[in-house]
Parts: structure tokens; sequence; C-alpha cells
């Protein structure tokens, strides 16, 4: 993924070597030339990986099996909704309608999936295809009883 | 016993103690020792396998319980279907795999479910212990979830994976599919494009790897050697 293309977690930039390996190959006529990636496609790609870096550092808290981090869902889904609607002021639909397109599709898929607000319900609900929708019950039961989380349980409207 | 852990625990074909040349080995240390061979190798997993059983199911007895499913499709092609079992143990969390099963063409809702009901069979598991069921959104892992959900367990729940719809959410970005409607005159999607041929071409080619590992060693020199995504 661009993530892992663009920088690695440790934060050492690749930048240099694909510039490095693209100008090396491009001291021979091959096809690869048609692929070198210039200042704006970096910009580009610094951009995109600025949209997606809420998504990654969500999945990063919720992955591990060592401890219970089913409480954190709420609060990440809440921050990632905002995340995704200032990367949607941001984005210039004139000058970069590209990525604001992006932008409204991935917010739009992501309000599809968590509905458009963060609200308690004591039932399932499905929408497209017969797939659950929004938060589940016992996310924000665990958001209740976890030290860490229960004092933004009164964020969330029921 | 002590065989059969190294066996286990690195991976070995069952056969490894019949192996001529591990059996010269051996000996050469010590004259008196034979390798067990295959069937005293399975007496020996089998009844570890009753003892470690009997085991977890005393101390899931009575226990509050989630389970955890997903499948997975092997070089072969294979469809393989994994419950993970999941419980809190005096305030320690514990993870014991119920079974790995393959399915005949692609685990259907009929064969996960069947699979799940014959591993609570087994593992003495109660419905009305049953907390909360984990899947991924794949289609069937949903019928499945709805399935479940009609056995009217006190407590049960079907939940998605998060981490799993947080990465669905992501791979607009990747699909090619969400932008690129002036690809001309707006690079700033467009560079995905470039990006990922240029990633598929190093992974494609060992030299094209190596020529990137060298420039790597140039720019960075002792630093960390980055990795491509083959699923790009």
């Amino acid at each position: 993924m661009v993530v892992n293309l663009y920088i690695n977690r440790k934060g050492h930039k690749a930048r240099g070597s694909v510039e490095a390996y693209v100008s090396r190959c491009a001291n021979q006529p091959t096809l690869l030339e048609a692929f070198e990636l210039t200042d704006d496609d970096f910009d580009g790609l610094r951009a995109i990986l600025h949209v997606l870096k809420p998504l990654s550092l969500a999945q990063m808290a919720l992955e591990g099996d060592q401890y219970v981090n089913i409480s954190l869902v709420p609060l990440a889904v809440h921050h990632l909704r905002m995340e995704l609607e200032a990367c949607q002021v941001i984005a210039d639909p004139d000058t970069k309608a590209d990525l604001s397109i992006l932008i409204d599709r991935t917010l739009e898929d992501f309000n599809s999936r968590w509905r458009y607000a963060c609200y308690y319900m004591s039932i399932t609900t499905r929408g497209g295809r017969n797939r659950q929708v929004g938060i589940s019950t016992y996310h924000f039961w665990a958001m209740l009883l976890d030290a860490r989380t229960k004092k933004y349980c009164k964020g969330f409207s029921t | 016993m002590k065989f059969a852990k190294w066996v286990v625990d690195e991976t070995m074909p069952l056969t490894a103690g019949e192996s001529t040349s591990f059996k010269e080995m051996i000996r050469t240390a010590n004259k008196a020792i034979t390798p067990p061979d295959q069937k005293v190798l399975k007496d020996i997993l089998d009844s570890k396998k009753l003892e470690i059983s009997e085991k977890i199911k005393a101390m899931i007895r009575g226990k509050y319980f989630s389970l955890t499913t997903d499948h997975q499709t092997s070089l072969a092609n294979d469809n393989y279907g994994t419950i993970t079992l999941h419980f809190i143990n005096e305030f320690e969390l514990k993870t014991f795999i119920l079974s790995c099963t393959k399915h005949e063409n692609g685990a259907s809702v009929e064969d996960m479910v069947n699979q799940l009901v014959h591993d609570m069979h087994i593992w003495g598991l109660e419905k009305e212990y049953f907390m909360d069921a984990v899947t991924d959104s794949a289609s069937n892992m949903n019928d499945f979830g709805r399935t479940i959900e009609g056995w009217h367990a006190k407590h049960l729940r079907h939940h998605y994976c998060v981490d799993r719809v947080f990465q669905l959410a992501a791979i607009i970005a990747f699909s090619g599919n969400a932008s690129l409607v002036n690809y001309d005159e707006d690079n700033s999607v467009g560079c995905l494009k470039k990006a990922r041929n240029l990633v598929s071409h190093i992974n494609s080619s060992c030299n094209a790897n190596e020529k990137l590992a060298n420039c790597q060693q140039k720019t960075n020199p002792g630093g960390v050697n980055y990795i491509f995504y083959k699923m790009w």
C-alpha cells in the first residue's frame, strides 16, 4: 500500500531510493520511464496518505490480542468521521477534483457502514445486502465499562 | 515427549523420526536413543491432545466466551474454515483454535454453521454462555451471523471485524475506480496509478527488486529495506 511505498512505520522515507531506482533505469530506454514519479506525484501521494493515515492509525490501535480494545471502536469511528470531514473541507474541488471525489466517496462509504453519526441502538440494524450498519450495542457497553473510555460516553447520543 | 514438542514447535513432518540421516545423527550423540516413528509420534500427540482438551473444557466450563471465524484459501486452492475460541480466565485473555476444517467447493453458510455446531458440541460449549461471534463482512459470513442470531441465545450477537471494515473504506482509494475523471489535468489521484504500476513492475521482477535494494543501500546505507506490498 501507499503507506509502505512512501514511508514505513519507522518513518524512513522511501522517496530517495525510488527516485534513484527510476533514474537509474531511465538511463536505458524502458517502459519504466513512463512511471517516473514527479514532484507532483509525490505531493499527490502525500495528500492521499494524509487522508488514509487516520484509518491506518485506527487499525493499528485495534490490532493485537493481548488486551481488550472493543471499547475503542465508538471513539475510533467518531474521530475517523471527523478527520474525513475535515479532509473534505480542505480538498479544493477546483484544483484537486480527483482527490475531492476520492474523499467524498470514502466518506460516503464510511457513513454507509457506520451511519452519519455515532449513537446507541439496542437492536442490530441492517443496510444494503443485509449488512450490519452502525456501532453495535456491545461496543458501547464495553466503552462504558472501560476506565479509559467511559468518560467519553456522554458525547454519544442515545 | 520432548521429541513430539520439537516436531510441533518446528513444524516438522511427522515422519521426521524415520529419516535415516536423522537417526544416524541421534545415534552419534547417544547410541541408546531411537527416535519415535510416525505411529508412536501420532499416539503421543493424540494422548497430549486429549489431555489438553480436557484441561480446556474444564477451564471454559461456566465461562462466557466469544468465537472468531475466518476462512482462507491455500496455495493448492483449497478452502479452510477456522474457528477460534476466546474467553477470560482469571483476568487473562485466553485464545484457542477449536478447528481448522477443509470445505469442499468453498465455505458455504451451512458448512460454517455445521462446523460451529460440531465444535461447540465437542468442546462442551453452551449457547447460554455464547456472547459474540466475530467474522469478516463477506456475504457468506453475513448470512452465517444472521443464522446464529436466529438461535435466540440470550447474549449472542454477531459482529464484523472492525479492523477489516476500516480496511474496506481505505480500499476505495486503491481500487482505481474512485476517480481519474480528468487524468490529464488533475494528477492528485492519478499518481496512485503510476505508483501502482511501478510497484507491480518491481514485484514482478527479481532484477528490479535487486536493483531497488542496491539503490536503497546507496541512498540510506545500513537502513531498513522497504518492503513492497505484493497485494497491490
